[in-house]
């Protein structure tokens, strides 16, 4: 795992159709990268996983993608 | 009893088919939450016309009044004219260097909205300078800055919001690296902000930023991102 794949992992974030991500960070690791953010849907996880071993087969992607809570809010700003 | 206008706003919900549903039990409440609900655009995941209908079935039917500008997702499919006619169809008001006014028990609010665009921030960004694709990507940001900058002005009403998708300030995008700070606001949107007696800026994009900021001229900036507030919208409440 090197800086060009790093490079090319965000840049497939951004770019494939299937996913469109560009908040998502890529964390590299020794043996691959870590995926770091939220997304909107548990959907989009699972699909962001599967493009990526796709996309880069052996490098090891692990997610640690939480999805968005929505929540009603519980306060208001006075400003 | 309050007074004041509640603003809700929320950016960067990126709908699909996936989403649709998902938002709708907080945005059920948002009549007894709010007067209206602005979105900091980032509406879609791609822009295309199906997205935007799962916009409109999520946002559309809202028991307050709903305005909207785009965000640079919305623009990804070029097919932004169909998208903003989808949203408006839905009853959406969606703001490009436009405003609106809505009377909210009498006090008229006023919301001047653009997408905004990138550059940076003052004495660290771009110039209209060198290559054609580098003078075009400023005057693209000084042209919508010029645009909100006169909606802002025109606008007549007793309290002021400006609505952007791009940041004006760098304070609501502490968390973002700072290599792509120039891609995610302008300091010319502030200038624009400060034009004007604005009460409140509200802006997305920066989906690792900070929610609270302030304009050189002391508007205060919220940045509504959905990963940043971590909540269905936020409410601002606003005296005259």
């Amino acid at each position: 795992m090197n800086e060009y794949t790093e490079g090319q992992v965000q840049q497939l974030l951004a770019e494939d159709p299937r996913i469109g991500e560009q908040g998502i960070r890529v964390v590299r690791v020794d043996d691959g990268v870590v995926l770091v953010g939220e997304v909107e849907s548990p959907d989009r996880c699972a699909q962001i996983e599967s493009v990526l071993h796709e996309a880069f087969p052996g490098l090891s992607v692990r997610c640690d993608l939480g999805v968005t809570r929505v929540g009603a809010p519980q306060e208001v700003e006075q400003i | 009893m309050s007074t004041g206008v509640r603003v809700a706003a929320v950016g960067d919900v990126h709908v699909d088919r996936d989403v649709v549903g998902r938002y709708r039990p907080a945005l059920d409440e948002l009549g007894d939450k709010a007067d209206v609900l602005l979105l900091a655009g980032d509406l879609t995941r791609h822009g295309t016309a199906d997205e935007a209908h799962c916009v409109a079935q999520e946002f559309g039917n809202l028991a307050v009044p709903v305005v909207a500008v785009l965000g640079n997702h919305d623009y990804h499919s070029d097919e932004v004219h169909l998208v903003t006619k989808i949203l408006e169809d839905a009853g959406i008001t969606v703001l490009e260097q436009s405003s609106t006014v809505l009377d909210v028990r009498g006090t008229r609010l006023g919301i001047a909205g653009a997408k905004g665009f990138g550059g940076g921030f003052a004495g660290k960004c771009a110039s209209e300078f060198g290559e054609p694709e580098t003078k075009a990507f400023i005057h693209h940001t000084r042209d919508i800055a010029n645009g909100l900058t006169a909606a802002l002005q025109a606008v007549e009403c007793d309290i002021r919001v400006a609505l952007m998708h791009y940041s004006p300030v760098p304070d609501t995008l502490v968390g973002e690296p700072l290599e792509i700070y120039p891609f995610l606001g302008s300091y010319l949107l502030a200038q624009a902000v400060d034009s004007a007696p604005t009460a409140l800026a509200v802006h997305g994009h920066a989906h690792a930023g900070t929610e609270r900021g302030t304009t050189p001229g002391g508007v205060k900036v919220r940045n509504v991102a959905h990963p940043v507030i971590k909540q269905a919208y936020s409410v601002y409440e606003l005296t005259p």
